[in-house]
Order: C-alpha cells, then sequence, then structure tokens
C-alpha cells in the first residue's frame, strides 16, 4: 500500500476529531500529582519563577503546560515571574501573552502579581548562579525596560530578590534544559525545581523525578490535561483536554496500522519459511 | 515533479481548501468568524493566519513528494531563523548586553561622574577585545591568539561542568541506593501489602540497574549461561526502555500534528472556535 493513503487517512481522522467530541478520560500520574501538592504546599509568600523557555516548534505541548500551572499558582494567590532567554525569544512572547491571558480570569496586574524578566543570556550555567544570588543585579530590569528596583511599576519584585524568594522554578521547554536548575540551583540552594517537558524528553527527565530532583513533572500534552483534571478546571478553560482526545484515536489508529502491518508481513513469509 | 507543475499543485490544492472553507462554513453557519468572535478580526491577525497557512500547507506538501513549493518554503524558513538569531544576538546581547552599559561608563568616566559600578562596566571594553581574538583562528600567523580566548573559555566552561556534573548526577547514583526490605520502621505510614509492593519495586529496579550496567561491562567472556544471562536480561531491558522512548517520541509528533491541525481549522478556516 501506498504510504500516503495511510497519512492521508490518519490526517483525515486528526480532523474529524476535531469536529466531533471524543470521550476522555485522564487518570492523573503520579509525577504530576507530586507537582501539584508541592504547588498546593508552597507558602503564599513565595513566588513562582516560570522559565519560559519554548516556540512555536513545542506550542502544542508546552503552552497546555505552562497555562495548566498558571491557572493553579494564580488560584493560590502566589506571586508569578517568567523568565526567558536571549536565544529563545519565542519562549519571552509565549510566555507573555500566556500569563496574561490567564491572568483576566483571575484578576493578575502586571508588575502586581506577575511580571515577565528582561531575558537572561546563557553562559554555562553561570547566569543561575548569579540569578540565585541577586536577581536584580544579574536581570536590572523587566521586558518593557522597567528598572526592578521601581517600586511604583514592579513593587512585587521589591519582596523577590534572590533564589530565597522563590518558592518553585518550574522549568516549561522542549527538553532538558531543566537540568542547568538541578546543577546550580536545587542542588546548591535546595530550591524546588520542576520541570514540564515534550514526551519525547520525558523518558530521560523521569530518573531525575525518581531521585527526588525533579519535586514533580509535567510529561507531554497528557501532562497538562492530568493538571487540569486535578485542578478540575472548567471545560473552556482545559486548553490540553482536546489534543489528549485527538491524540488518544491517533495513537488507536497507529496501532491498528502496526498490528495490520505485521500481520501482513507474517502473512507474506510465512509461505517462505515452509 | 517539474516548477511548473508543482504550481499546479500548489493553486490546486489553496483552490480545495478555499472551496473547503466555503463550504463548511455553509454548512456550519454558527462558526462564521463575522458571528463568532468579531472582536479578533484584526486585518492582521487574518493576514497571520493565511501566511501561517501557506507555509503549513507547504511543509505538508512533502509528505506527498519532494517538490519546489515545499523546497522553497524550507529556504525561506532557514533564511528566517538565521537573519532573526543574527538580529536576536546583535540587539539583545551585543548591545544590550555590551555596548551600552560600556558606553554609559565610559561617559560617566570622561565626565567625571563614574562609580565602581561605571568602571565595572566600561571594562566591558575588555571582554570584547578579548572576545574579538576568537577571529584570530583566519589567520595562520596569529592564531595562537585565539588560544588564550579558547583556553581561558573551556577551562571557565570544564570548572562549571564539574560542579554541575556533581550536584546533578552524583544524586543520580544515590537515588539507586534504595531499601530493598521496607519494614514498618521505614514507612510506618504504608499498610503491609503497599510495603511489600514497595519492596517489590525496590527490588526490580536494583535488578535492572545491575543487569543494565553488566550488559556494558566487557571485561571477560560471556561464555556460560549463567554469565551471559543478566546481560540478556539487560538488553531486554534497554529494549522495553527503547520502546517507551519511541513511544513518547511518536505522541510528541502527533501532537505537533494536531496543533498544526488545529491552527487550520481554528485560526486559518474557523470551522472550530474552543476546544
Amino acid at each position: 500500500m501506498d504510504r500516503r493513503i495511510i497519512y492521508l487517512v490518519f490526517f483525515i481522522l486528526v480532523v474529524i476529531a476535531h469536529l466531533i467530541t471524543l470521550p476522555t478520560r485522564v487518570t492523573p500520574s503520579t509525577v504530576t500529582k507530586r507537582l501539584y501538592e508541592m504547588v498546593e504546599s508552597l507558602p503564599a509568600d513565595k513566588a513562582v519563577l516560570v522559565d519560559s523557555d519554548w516556540g512555536a516548534g513545542i506550542k502544542a505541548e508546552s503552552e497546555g503546560q505552562m497555562r495548566a500551572l498558571l491557572h493553579h499558582a494564580m488560584r493560590r494567590g502566589l506571586k508569578i515571574v517568567i523568565l526567558s532567554w536571549t536565544h529563545n525569544l519565542e519562549g519571552q512572547k509565549f510566555g507573555y501573552d500566556v500569563t496574561a491571558d490567564v491572568a483576566k480570569d483571575y484578576g493578575y496586574r502586571y508588575g502586581e502579581d506577575w511580571c515577565v524578566l528582561a531575558p537572561l543570556t546563557k553562559a554555562s550555567g553561570q547566569e543561575l548562579a548569579g540569578l540565585a544570588k541577586d536577581i536584580h543585579g544579574t536581570l536590572s530590569e523587566d521586558t518593557n525596560g522597567v528598572p526592578l528596583d521601581d517600586a511604583e511599576r514592579l513593587p512585587m519584585m521589591q519582596h523577590i530578590r534572590t533564589i530565597h524568594d522563590i518558592g518553585l522554578v518550574f522549568q516549561v521547554a522542549y527538553g532538558h534544559e531543566g537540568t542547568a536548575w538541578l546543577g546550580f540551583i536545587q542542588g546548591v540552594y535546595g530550591t524546588n525545581v520542576a520541570t514540564a517537558v515534550s514526551a519525547i524528553s520525558s523518558s530521560t527527565a523521569y530518573s531525575y523525578v525518581e531521585s527526588g530532583q525533579f519535586c514533580g513533572m509535567l510529561a507531554g500534552a497528557p501532562g497538562a490535561a492530568e493538571y487540569e483534571e486535578l485542578l478540575g478546571l472548567p471545560k473552556e478553560s482545559r486548553f490540553a483536554r482536546k489534543p489528549v482526545s485527538v491524540l488518544s484515536l491517533a495513537i488507536g489508529y497507529i496501532l491498528l496500522m502496526i498490528v495490520i502491518g505485521n500481520a501482513a508481513y507474517w502473512g507474506s513469509t510465512w509461505g517462505t519459511k515452509r | 515533479m517539474n516548477a511548473r507543475r508543482a504550481i499546479l499543485v500548489g493553486i490546486l490544492v489553496l483552490v480545495a481548501v478555499g472551496i473547503a472553507t466555503l463550504v463548511l462554513l455553509e454548512r456550519f453557519p454558527q462558526y462564521d468568524p463575522r458571528r463568532v468572535q468579531p472582536e479578533s478580526m484584526k486585518p492582521l491577525d487574518r493576514v497571520g493566519a493565511w501566511v501561517g497557512a501557506l507555509c503549513v500547507i507547504a511543509i505538508f506538501s512533502f509528505i506527498y513528494r519532494e517538490n519546489p513549493f515545499y523546497r522553497t518554503f524550507e529556504h525561506i524558513l532557514l533564511g528566517v531563523s538565521i537573519g532573526f538569531g543574527t538580529a536576536l544576538i546583535i540587539r539583545q546581547v551585543l548591545y544590550e548586553q555590551w555596548w551600552e552599559p560600556m558606553r554609559l561608563g565610559i561617559e560617566a568616566i570622561v565626565y567625571g561622574r563614574s562609580s565602581p559600578e561605571h568602571i565595572w562596566d566600561a571594562c566591558l571594553i575588555f571582554s570584547g577585545f578579548f572576545g574579538l581574538l576568537w577571529y584570530f583562528q583566519y589567520s595562520k600567523k596569529y592564531l595562537w591568539l585565539s588560544r588564550i580566548t579558547i583556553g581561558v573559555t573551556a577551562g571557565a566552561a570544564a570548572g562549571l561542568g564539574i560542579k554541575r556534573v556533581i550536584l546533578q548526577d552524583v544524586p543520580q547514583i544515590t537515588s539507586t541506593f534504595k531499601n530493598i526490605m521496607i519494614h514498618p520502621g521505614l514507612a510506618p505510614h504504608l499498610n503491609e501489602a503497599a510495603r511489600w509492593a514497595a519492596s517489590a519495586k525496590s527490588f526490580l529496579f536494583l535488578i535492572i540497574v545491575c543487569c543494565v550496567l553488566y550488559y556494558f561491562f566487557f571485561s571477560f567472556r560471556r561464555d556460560t549461561p549463567l554469565a551471559k544471562a543478566p546481560a540478556d536480561m539487560g538488553r531486554f531491558f534497554l529494549m522495553i526502555s527503547f520502546g517507551a522512548f519511541f513511544g513518547n517520541t511518536f505522541m510528541t509528533r502527533v501532537v505537533i500534528l494536531i496543533d498544526r491541525v488545529q491552527f487550520l481549522l481554528h485560526d486559518w478556516l474557523r470551522v472550530i472556535h474552543t476546544w
């Protein structure tokens, strides 16, 4: 069979799955529950630092993950600081847009409850070491060019100066960039670090959760859907639900193709062997 | 496929998509964008959606076969990425983090209002010179100058790397030291069945770690069945983990496709307006 027919059927299935409502049952995994419990137990005076290191290429998974955690942090009334990188300005833009969007639901105000820092330049982890000791010294302004010391426009940042003011570092990225946080922040200061990675990278990230270095993890779009389930978000706020329901159908189709392909292969070699 | 045929196919695809849009809007009038989200009908959003959709279709056309339509957009993507990256480094790193602080620092010193911070900022000029030494890579005569920068950079990276490995990877090793028998003193909150389950999990973990490590141990011949069995088991466990890797890889790829289909249906065609 021409493989393009398989692709075409697959594409049509994905389109149809978007137009109909499929039954979806999501059961939260242990790693997702751990993250949920960690955010739930954070002291009210501690902030959440979200490392927004994602872009258009992995938007499908990362956006849902970031939205889910922001919902939880904002529901708890925690201050949110978004960190981005000079090598990935998409992360800055997406981080800003997503946080601004979720903030509308909770009445969060920029500068008072959340802010986006100016992008940081990667320097083999040295930048994280500097950030831990002095946030205002390492990054002197926010993304709009407002000095972090400006008490009028960024009042929340007057109370967030070192890593000790951060209760949780939540890194959203395609892969294992989060491990730099383990080496230079979690390993040194014992700060809680959690990660949200693509499903493709989650296999290797599990060992860091198992060892207790990551306090929790959201693995791909299913991880985001599990977190939304734990939060009990209303249907219209569940960003990851639809992709996961479509994913179930797509995986079912691929499994069917694997079975048919193998059966056809065995069938074609059966006579030869005999 | 020649260029003319590719253009024809591209036009036909666009016409087909246009007709499909009209049919779908006719079939589902409630999803007419003018009725659903009138405030979001910004002209530039629509232009962006059309450009995005064109790019998605061009890249997806590769599934049919290699064609100039795909090749054109692949080159556009590469060009845009390189241009964007270069502009980014000049604007966000060289200008904002090096040139501006250095200029302000030097100005402050020249006009006699320097502070320790200004002096420190002015010293960035040395880091600029130091960084420029890299470019002596292109000179056979002065190549040795670039080695100074390379040496310092490599030394700093090695130092930071060692620190990172110790703090990041050593906990991975220590976390393999698990109690095989979980007695009530270790986990008083667990009932007996849960303790047995935890013990079995620890035991299985230990067996897998040992077998996989043994598989990569090549210091003696594995002639006897007893010497071969753990290595075979290690390979078996590795195969299971590779299967998990592959499954997760597939899942990410499919979610990316789902995202693009959502973009086409939601942002471009506006056939669906929520999920």
